[in-house]
């Protein structure tokens, strides 16, 4: 197969699966995934801001998850008990957001991961906050329940079915201003950010100031995915921003691809769909495999799952797998016919000739 | 708060730092040593629990030598995390991995003193932990041959919030997730000291706590190893230059590090139990004592953990406004984040000035 | 008449127990070719990073176009730190001590290139060269997320500026090529051209010419010609004395952190301190 031939294979693929997404939630097709689906959408949007935090400044971000439950909470709360409108109280969420994120971002000055620790910290002290409930506003464990829909002009998300296409379509806005974001001034002194630190301070990018933005961008992100899960879920709760989600968030920008814009909804679908469908009732199991996947990721491919599988594919692998793999396989099957054969052989002609 | 009870909280702070000063011990040698942000600790202080009450609970074996017992399998599976990023294969360490656990066994029965009757429970219940290490090790070892690229410490560290996980995730599907408790070393009993009562394991974490920290400033200032170790951690480029070799010095103190995490683990869970959840707290609280002596001194870190221990009490005793015992979790996190923030500024005013 | 661009006084830097740079009075003129030369260790590659910002000097001052953008005060040998941390944030508020950050230096016309090249690996010849354009573009985020008309705009200025500097250092058709691809002496062009696109009044080369063959130092002393011509003041520093000999108008020299001559080449060459430095070595290339 010519690479020609395959990249307009790829071409048709786009569409098709764009199509095959658009038809997830109609009950004849696969209608019982469509709170799944508009899961993994939302896990998308805090993994693409995950992924280009990560990918860009080589730092971990373990409070992702704080971010989406300030989205979450601040959005609950001001819509069911404050009345305000739903996209504004996003707004203001998302501004919260921003700037607890701006004030934390200071720890990105230092050299070595502390932010880890301190966006670790975080996530533990925002939940717990939440399930504590000192004076009354986030209603404790059992959280808030009277969340009304989004709805635009009056049109109203009052059915899974139609937030599946809300979520989806946020989901794809984002994923589009990101790849705009990247392909622009901005995107390249990020990646010259990356690619030497040094050479990108001598070419008058602020790197501090570049991460500090990155990072209140990825915790922007969470915020709205939050705010959108309070809309959809109509319940807010600590039970959905536990410190070890933040984990699984790294996780699934891990399996996409510390850079990479749209292999973020591969790596959340694979992480969303194993911790629901597959293993749901395993949840011990479930860490297991997910702590086993990451450190086989980075071990060998640090780059990423669906990246590493891309590049592949360019290097002249067929069908995204790397030739090594490809002559693995071929080298086993070899072996087993071969085996096969001289049994066969031995079994009608005893020795063989040669 | 009387006077009395003003003790009590100071025994209570000193016994709890006692344990978060050895985990922030812990912390600090794997990260002086090897730049790497360990997030798996507080697992092995999980671990060392868990071992010992394994042993205990399928096999009627004294506690003391289940210490001994987990203070093996823990190292062993710090060697084990230290080999997995490494990823080139040592048959010397890999030997010991597989020869320390089995020498655990003989070790037991010589201790029980059963060598003629050997009961398939003991046997069991001490091969467990071989099992499961030389089992890891194998899949190890075919990992480690195959990789070729030098990892980014980001990576290490993801590595080890993986290596957690799955720590954690086999602990909760080996023990499942109720509280495990070991029989405590003396009977119970408890000691006035003063006004205030001191429970007898106290006694016990205390004494292990400064024996195991007699032991570690001996091996580091005396013996060649430990000054090697403490070289590299100045400086690993110039302990390179003077022969020592820094993937086996990052071993050591994985394993070393393993080694104490496992010892307060199994000493603590008479007293206090043990969940496969508690080492994510446990692991916070290592990271808040370390950070409160200034990430690198082990002494710092046994400082920050009475500090930790005793100011944690207190804001139980004191229960006024936010200083409660809803919040004793969180104002030590909190500090955490606050000493992360001085620490950027101080850093940016002191790269100002060299 | 000479204007001098860049001037620095009394320009000490202390690491630790180490004297790197000390007490250094430098004035580099405008439209002229200056050279830094003297033997390893001599404080060279210190003296361009206390120039561009990325140290802090301990003692001194250096000034651009007439303008300080550094200024330190004077310390005692030893440092405390926390009383130093005290003062030194109180000095600044008291507008006593003063650093202007790397980035903003780099837009007020301050460049450098690096002795290891330092490129971005990850993009290609031209989106490197692009990044030089960064200082001297403006729009942000918004622009960029919702494809706002200064966004096409400014990316189109940007890429030809980006083709200029490419051609003119003789790069032009490898403008698709990935960065860690090329050879060394094309990377140092890439470099170059990377640091000419930010439009530097002043272009700091640290050891341009390592590793080059003949023929690419040949060519390396013209395109130097030329960056002059063009209006940009070059301070180069080197090894090769060949190059720095015909190439140079100015050269300054030193030796463990001090500067110890200065004058033409001819002049330098001939200084009996500047002899003594090498102890020899470069005799032969003198």
């Amino acid at each position: 197969m010519s690479r020609n031939m395959l990249s307009r294979w790829r071409l048709l693929l786009i569409p098709v699966l764009i199509i095959l997404m658009c038809l997830v939630p109609f009950d004849w097709f696969l209608g019982q995934y469509k709170y799944l689906g508009t899961v993994i959408g939302l896990s998308t949007i805090v993994t693409v801001g995950l992924c280009l935090f990560m990918g860009y400044t080589g730092q971990v971000s373990l409070g992702q998850a704080a971010f989406y439950g300030i989205g979450m909470y601040f959005s609950a709360v001001l819509s069911s008990k404050q009345g305000l409108d739903p996209w504004l109280a996003m707004l203001i969420a998302a501004s919260v957001t921003a700037a607890v994120a701006f004030l934390l971002g200071i720890i990105l000055r230092l050299k070595g991961n502390y932010l880890a620790m301190a966006t670790l910290a975080v996530g533990f002290i925002v939940w717990k906050i939440a399930v504590i409930d000192d004076m009354g506003y986030t209603g404790g464990p059992d959280g808030i329940r009277e969340i009304p829909y989004l709805a635009i002009g009056g049109f109203e998300f009052d059915s899974q079915f139609r937030r599946y296409y809300l979520v989806w379509g946020i989901c794809l806005a984002i994923l589009l201003i990101s790849q705009s974001i990247v392909n622009s001034r901005i995107g390249r002194a990020l990646r010259a950010v990356h690619g030497s630190e040094e050479a990108a301070e001598s070419l008058g990018i602020d790197v501090f100031r570049f991460k500090l933005k990155i990072f209140v961008v990825s915790a922007v992100y969470a915020s709205i995915a939050g705010s959108l899960f309070a809309h959809h879920q109509l319940h807010a709760s600590p039970g959905y921003f536990e410190p070890i989600d933040s984990v699984y968030l790294v996780i699934m920008a891990v399996i996409g691809g510390l850079a990479s814009i749209w292999g973020a909804i591969f790596g959340a679908g694979a992480v969303e769909i194993l911790r629901n469908e597959i293993l749901i009732h395993y949840d011990q199991w479930n860490m297991v495999i997910l702590g086993l996947i990451l450190m086989l990721i980075l071990i060998f491919m640090p780059e990423g799952l669906f990246v590493a599988l891309k590049m592949g594919y360019q290097r002249d692998g067929v069908l995204f797998i790397p030739k090594r793999i490809w002559r693995l396989v071929i080298r086993l099957y070899s072996g087993i016919r071969g085996f096969q054969q001289r049994k066969t052989a031995k079994s009608f002609h005893g020795e063989p000739d040669r | 708060m009387t006077w009395e009870q003003f003790q009590q909280y100071i025994v209570i702070g000193i016994q709890d730092g006692s344990i978060y000063a050895l985990i922030g011990l812990g912390f600090t040698i794997i990260y002086a040593v090897t730049n790497i942000i360990n997030f798996a600790q507080g697992e092995f202080v999980m671990l060392g629990g868990m071992c010992s009450y394994m042993l205990v609970d399928s096999v009627d074996v004294p506690t003391l030598p289940t210490v001994v017992i987990a203070l093996l399998c823990a190292a062993a599976i710090g060697a084990l995390i230290h080999l997995l990023r490494n990823r080139r294969i040592n048959r010397f360490i890999l030997g010991l991995m597989i020869v320390l656990p089995l020498a655990s066994i003989p070790l037991v029965l010589f201790l029980y003193g059963e060598f003629a009757s050997v009961e398939i429970p003991v046997g069991l219940a001490s091969f467990l932990p071989v099992l499961m290490v030389g089992a890891v090790g194998a899949i190890l070892y075919l990992l480690s041959i195959r990789t070729a690229r030098r990892p980014s410490i980001l990576a290490l560290i993801i590595i080890t919030i993986g290596a957690a996980l799955v720590i954690r995730g086999i602990a909760g599907v080996l023990w499942g997730d109720k509280m495990h408790r070991t029989p405590l070393y003396w009977e119970e009993r408890t000691i006035d000291v003063l006004d205030a009562t001191v429970h007898t394991q106290v006694l016990w974490i205390l004494a292990t706590m400064v024996i195991v920290a007699i032991l570690l400033q001996l091996f580091l200032s005396r013996t060649m190893l430990g000054k090697s170790l403490k070289a590299c951690a100045i400086n690993p480029v110039g302990a390179g230059l003077m022969g020592i070799n820094p993937k086996i010095m990052a071993l050591i103190a994985f394993a070393l590090a393993a080694a104490v995490g496992g010892a307060i683990g199994a000493v603590m869970t008479p007293k206090v139990g043990m969940t496969y959840e508690s080492g994510f707290l446990y692991g916070l609280y290592g990271f808040v004592a370390a950070s409160l002596g200034g990430f690198r001194s082990p002494i710092g870190a046994v400082f920050g953990g009475f500090v930790l221990g005793i100011g944690r009490a207190l804001i139980i005793g004191v229960d006024w406004w936010l200083f409660n015992s809803d919040y004793k979790d969180v104002w030590p996190m909190v500090i955490l984040v606050v000493i992360l923030l001085l620490r950027s500024n101080i850093l940016a005013e002191e790269e100002r000035l060299g | 008449m000479m204007d001098i661009l860049l001037e620095t006084k009394g320009l000490t830097r202390v690491f630790g127990g180490l004297v790197a740079v000390d007490k250094v009075d430098l004035q580099i003129e405008t439209d002229k070719i200056t050279a830094v030369i003297g033997p390893n260790g001599a404080g060279k590659t210190t003296l361009f990073n206390l120039i561009t910002g990325v140290h802090t000097p301990t003692d001194g001052e250096i000034s651009f176009k007439g303008k300080p953008i550094s200024r330190a005060l004077s310390g005692s040998g030893k440092h405390h730190r926390f009383r130093d941390l005290a003062n030194s944030s109180f000095n600044s508020l008291r507008n006593r001590s003063y650093q202007v950050s790397p980035a903003l230096r780099t837009k007020l016309g301050i460049v450098r290139t690096f002795q290891h090249v330092h490129l971005f690996n990850n993009m290609t010849v031209m989106e490197n060269v692009m990044t030089g354009q960064h200082p001297r573009s403006s729009y942000g985020f918004l622009e960029a997320a919702f494809h706002l008309p200064k966004r096409y705009r400014e990316e189109e200025r940007i890429r030809l500026n980006a083709m200029k500097y490419l051609n003119m250092v003789g790069m032009g058709q490898y403008e698709e090529e990935n960065a860690m691809n090329l050879p060394l002496g094309q990377q140092k062009l890439l470099a170059i051209a990377r640091a000419l696109a930010t439009e530097p009044q002043l272009l700091l080369l640290d050891e341009p010419g390592a590793g080059l063959n003949r023929l690419e130092k040949r060519d390396l002393s013209d395109l130097i010609r030329r960056i002059r011509d063009m209006g940009i003041t070059v301070v180069l520093v080197e090894h090769d004395m060949p190059l720095v000999m015909g190439l140079a108008e100015k050269v300054v020299v030193l030796d463990t952190g001090r500067k110890i001559a200065e004058g033409t080449a001819a002049q330098v060459q001939k200084d009996k301190r500047v002899i003594a430095a090498y102890l020899g070595d470069d005799e032969d290339d003198l």
